[in-house]
């Protein structure tokens, strides 16, 4: 059968793969945190027909030879951890990272990771996601606290209503040596995984960590524009790809009435 | 038989080479890094053409990851397989959980000094390939180039080996890296379509002329041999 039917297929799977991405870009635009992924593409296998360098019968060198590539396939879905914006909503307890770290959080008793710090407080007045996940360490806001600063390098002190402040410990972040490899979970949660490395143990402010800075979200980090240039250009590949189906198509049939 | 038949069906198992040819062009539209295939001919329309790769640069589109790079000069960053030294144009490049450079393959990106690692917040790799972790120079980017590029067989995977000489391969000095870049495929959809458009035809026609030499031979067969 011909070989560029399914090369044909196979960039029609690819394109669909890339607005499935797209789309849930687009989704997540206003999402806190949110960072974008991007689908990367590798040709597939070539069919080496002749080889170059191969003696040709007279006794010459083929200089060039013929290699039929077998289409292209995703090779990667990779989250892309570029900074967001950040935007100011004067909420105490919102937090933004201003560099590479990640909060700590536990969700169903495990480990997980997070860039959204829009942080709230539980019925025991601990700090938590949106979610509940509790903050990692664990911070308890004192009853009678009627303000809370967070500095730069994560200290958090509560305020009670004389004025007289009380340390209540330092965030912590981490920071994973290859974040792209890290498994998204939903929910603005990240997992480890053998892809990612290690979490490595920081406080905000320390080796590339990146400071806090509170009263802000970190903002997707979504560009619709040039989001909406991928998708056109995915969406155009597509339908290149299927005009080549048609002509594989029509090829065929050409064979098939040969013989009348 | 008729031998004419023969060199059609030469003629239009060559059409469909080229229209395989066209539709993984096609299919590889978005793909990073990759480099279209041109099949071209002799006269005789026999299966000797010859399936050239073009090598011209493809549009540098930005992306803004740190970890992507496009060269817009001549060369191939040089990586290390399992299967040993392949040359890439694709910068699609990543961390793998020790922090060495690594291809989406996970194949290793070669500095002047072997693999890169980076340990660090900040990377920036400059337009002479240089790559800097927090302001701290690590190594070079190796760029080489080939003297005859054409002995480069694809290896899917936006890979390329080199079957000529080791001696051949030449490190390029005057470097042109943009860091947050990627060079797309330098498929051209119009290009590919009048191709296609015209593969097709010339498929068709051949597929006619089959029909006709067929024509002929059932005259000869079935007329001429009546006894009047």
């Amino acid at each position: 059968m011909l070989r560029g039917l399914w090369s044909a297929a196979s960039g029609m799977a690819a394109q669909k793969l890339t607005i499935d991405v797209i789309a849930n870009n687009l989704a997540n635009v206003n999402t806190a945190g949110f960072k974008k992924s991007r689908t990367d593409f590798q040709d597939l296998m070539y069919q080496t027909i002749s080889e170059s360098g191969s003696t040709t019968e007279t006794g010459g060198q083929i200089p060039v030879g013929i290699q039929v590539g077998m289409g292209t396939m995703p090779v990667g879905v990779h989250k892309i951890f570029e900074q967001g914006d950040f935007e100011q909503t004067k909420n105490e307890l919102d937090l933004a990272i201003e560099g590479k770290g990640f909060f700590k959080v536990i969700s169903n008793e495990e480990e997980l990771y997070s860039r959204a710090g829009n942080f709230k407080l539980d019925a025991d007045r601990n700090v938590v996601t949106a979610n509940g996940d509790k903050l990692q360490p664990e911070m308890t806001i004192p009853e009678n606290t009627i303000s809370i600063t967070i500095d730069g390098y994560g200290t958090v002190t509560a305020f009670d209503p004389e004025g007289t402040g009380t340390s209540l410990g330092v965030i912590e972040l981490y920071s994973f040596p290859n974040p792209a490899g890290l498994f998204s979970q939903g929910h603005n949660l990240y997992r480890a995984t053998d892809g990612s490395g290690e979490a490595v143990y920081g406080t905000p402010g320390s080796d590339g960590m990146g400071t806090l800075v509170q009263g802000f979200i970190e903002v997707s980090n979504v560009d619709v524009v040039k989001e909406m240039v991928s998708m056109i250009m995915a969406q155009r590949a597509y339908e290149i790809n299927s005009k080549a189906i048609k002509t594989a198509d029509n090829m065929m049939s050409i064979v098939n009435n040969i013989s009348r | 038989m008729i031998s004419g038949i023969y060199n059609l069906i030469d003629g239009s198992l060559t059409q469909q080479l080229r229209f395989e040819t066209v539709a993984n062009n096609m299919a590889n539209i978005n793909t990073s890094g990759f480099k279209k295939n041109i099949i071209s001919f002799n006269q005789t329309l026999e299966m000797n053409s010859i399936s050239k790769a073009d090598f011209t640069q493809g549009p540098v589109r930005h992306t803004g990851n740190e970890l992507d790079v496009a060269l817009d000069s001549k060369g191939f960053f040089k990586i290390q397989t399992g299967n040993g030294i392949r040359y890439t144009r694709n910068g699609a490049f990543t961390l793998d959980e020790k922090g060495t450079l690594v291809t989406l393959n996970g194949d290793s990106v070669l500095g002047q000094n072997g693999p890169i690692t980076i340990d660090g917040s900040k990377v920036t790799i400059g337009g002479d390939g240089q790559v800097q972790v927090d302001d701290e120079s690590v190594d070079r980017l190796m760029v080489v180039d080939f003297e005859n590029p054409q002995l480069l067989q694809k290896e899917g995977g936006a890979r390329f080996f080199y079957s000529g000489e080791e001696n051949e391969i030449s490190t390029v000095e005057d470097v042109g890296v943009q860091q947050g870049y990627l060079e797309s495929s330098n498929v051209n959809s119009t290009e590919e379509m009048v191709q296609m458009i015209e593969t097709y035809r010339a498929f068709e026609s051949v597929q006619k002329a089959i029909q006709s030499m067929d024509k002929v031979t059932d005259k000869v067969v079935n007329d001429y041999g009546l006894v009047p």
